[in-house]
């Protein structure tokens, strides 16, 4: 069996449009290119008929209804407009928000931003496997907690929190929950009913829609206000003004159908395809470490470090067959190897030697076994040149070596 | 991370990786950088008697820019003499293979590998003056006190043993010892584990 190279295996940074959901866009560029805003003419109506039919696939895949369904231009804009604008709303209610560490970077800096302004802001700490328990909540919440921001599923290591406990602990408080769902959707089940949360950030290019959309879940009941980021034609009941991006939508819309109707079949078929590469790895090199939970995990990420290879060195060792990425500093702009292994206290020098691999929905198996057997080669010829494994081998604690940092 | 075709190519086909047996004393092995930084370099030189550098192998746990700089530093010492090798600057390193500034510090840990490998040699050959053996220690946190709280004299302390140590080390090694070495390494030693006791770590005085 022959595989087609460059393998992409990134899919939690993006995915692939799937062809079916590129079939639906293709009439809106050049059919249906009305405004859906445009209420006198039939190009407006048949642009709003698809952005309510693609509003009711979004909100079926939730367990939602029609009216809590705000579209906007990607989840980054979806979780400044839900932590920004619930905390301007309830602002004389109190000024303090509970998050984690680990949140993506969008939760953090939307954060930060409203502590510059005068909130307060609770940062938790994952337990070693990336998990947040209920009680942690619970523990954290103050009289004056406004918010709490804990996301489904983690971009990087894919530890899933136990969304339905905590939002029975904010529901119970009356503070409100925002959830960052982006690679929770459409992979494990997700309902706003039962995990009781108020605000959900959802991303379509993640799920094999398009870039630059995405939508934000506003419970209804009980009503959650916000104080809008953008101000305008009063587009999405005053919410986010700005002509509604029909194209996207309509890619938004159809990925969650197929999502919603695929997600039992295909969480099995990633699941498998992700403890296959593991083990493979496994079988093939020693010193091959799990970072995140096992038992609470995304079914398509698998987050490993190979222990005295650097991440970056790795990619490039591969990058001509395989799209992957690392938590190596050297991968980053800020030269600071991954925030949320550190913050799961990995070490520095196992998040430097950290490699992701996100396995999605157009991946086979012989791409697996492809990619784990040009792995473990590559980590084998590294390791042949790594001074930290020849000390390894000798029998040398790396921790009692008096390092030079620079 | 866009890479120069030299750094490609030096990442794809690394000049003389390997090692040579540290305790010869025609070796000289600079070992640089930390794990928790994200790249370790081990450069040895194997130097005959008229101080000429024969031979070199590196080991590099780093990035690609970090594998082609120590690959570079191993070709562009052999046949020079030591004092010449010792002149070997980052930025030759870098304007070479063309790294981007965020990468300058690949070339830096190059020259300072070169550096601390002749350090090595002249060290086991007894050609350095006390001062030089003093002046390489640098501010010492064991690393058994990670997580410790360590206050600028705590530091000094454990720096003063390191260096009552490696000086002990040195003169024993050509036969040079003398009794003020290991008086002062029990008076470092004394003040070193007083800052031990104070943070809850073992002691190192077996008395």
């Amino acid at each position: 069996m022959t595989v087609q190279t460059p393998i992409y295996l990134d899919n939690q940074a993006t995915t692939a449009v799937d062809p079916r959901v590129l079939e639906a866009m293709l009439p809106t560029f050049t059919k249906v290119y009305g405004n859906a805003a445009s209420r006198n003419h039939s190009f407006g109506w048949e642009a709003e008929q698809l952005v309510e039919k693609a509003r009711a696939q979004i909100a079926s895949l939730i367990g939602a209804s029609l009216k809590e369904i705000v579209f906007t231009s990607g989840a980054t804009e979806s979780s400044n407009l839900a932590i920004k604008g619930a905390a301007h709303f309830y602002r004389e209610k109190g000024k303090h928000i509970v998050t984690s560490r680990i949140e993506h970077k969008a939760t953090l800096d939307s954060c930060r931003a409203l502590e510059v302004e005068g909130f307060e802001v609770t940062y938790l700490s994952p337990d070693k496997e990336g998990l947040h328990s209920a009680e942690q909540v619970k523990a954290a919440l103050r009289p004056d907690t406004v918010l709490v921001s804990l996301m489904a599923a983690n971009n990087e290591i894919g530890t899933l929190n136990p969304v339905e406990e905590i939002g029975a602990v904010t529901r119970a408080r009356g503070v409100l929950f925002h959830c960052d769902a982006v690679q929770a959707l459409g992979k494990i089940p997700f309902d706003v009913e039962k995990a009781n949360v108020d605000l959900v950030s959802i991303s379509a290019h993640k799920i094999y829609g398009p870039k630059g959309v995405g939508a934000l879940y506003v419970r209804r009941k009980p009503r959650v206000r916000l104080t809008p980021l953008i101000d305008g034609g009063g587009h999405e009941r005053g919410l986010r003004s700005g002509t509604l991006n029909v194209s996207g939508i309509v890619g938004l819309g159809a990925a969650c159908e197929i999502a919603e109707r695929e997600l039992p079949e295909e969480s099995r078929r990633l699941t498998a395809l992700r403890d296959r590469l593991l083990a493979r790895l496994r079988a093939a090199i020693p010193q091959v470490h799990l970072n995140g939970s096992r038992e609470h995990r995304l079914p398509g990420n698998l987050n490993v470090s190979f222990a005295c290879v650097e991440g970056e060195a790795m990619l490039m060792s591969i990058n001509q067959e395989v799209a992957c990425s690392s938590g190596s500093a050297c991968t980053s702009a800020s030269l600071e190897p991954s925030y949320v292994l550190r913050a799961l206290g990995v070490g520095d020098d196992m998040a430097h030697s950290s490699i992701r691999f996100g396995i999605g929905r157009f991946n086979t198996e012989e791409e697996i076994d492809y990619v784990a057997a040009l792995v473990a080669k590559s980590v084998t010829r590294l390791r042949d040149m790594s001074p930290l494994w020849e000390m390894v081998q000798e029998g040398v604690d790396l921790k009692s070596v008096q390092w030079t940092p620079h | 991370m866009a890479y120069s075709d030299k750094v490609i190519e030096h990442y794809q086909h690394p000049r003389n990786v390997g090692s040579f047996d540290k305790s010869d004393p025609s070796v000289g092995t600079g070992l640089v950088g930390a794990p928790a930084c994200g790249d370790v370099m081990k450069l040895q030189l194997k130097i005959n008697d008229a101080g000429v550098i024969e031979d070199a192998k590196f080991k590099t746990f780093g990035c690609g820019s970090a594998i082609a700089s120590s690959s570079l530093v191993t070709e562009w010492v052999k046949g020079k003499s030591i004092d010449q090798a010792g002149t070997i600057k980052n930025s030759d390193i870098a304007e070479e293979l063309a790294l981007p500034p965020v990468k300058i510090h690949c070339s830096v840990l190059a020259e300072d590998a070169v550096k601390a490998a002749i350090f090595d040699f002249r060290f086991k050959k007894g050609l350095l003056s006390d001062i030089d053996v003093e002046g390489s220690v640098p501010a010492t946190r064991p690393p058994t006190a990670e997580g410790a709280e360590l206050t600028s004299e705590d530091i000094t302390a454990f720096t003063e043993e390191a260096k009552a140590e490696k000086m002990l080390t040195y003169h024993r090694l050509h036969g040079r010892v003398v009794d003020a070495d290991a008086a002062r390494l029990r008076t470092a030693r004394a003040a070193a584990d007083q800052v031990r006791a104070r943070h809850g770590l073992a002691l190192k005085e077996v008395a």
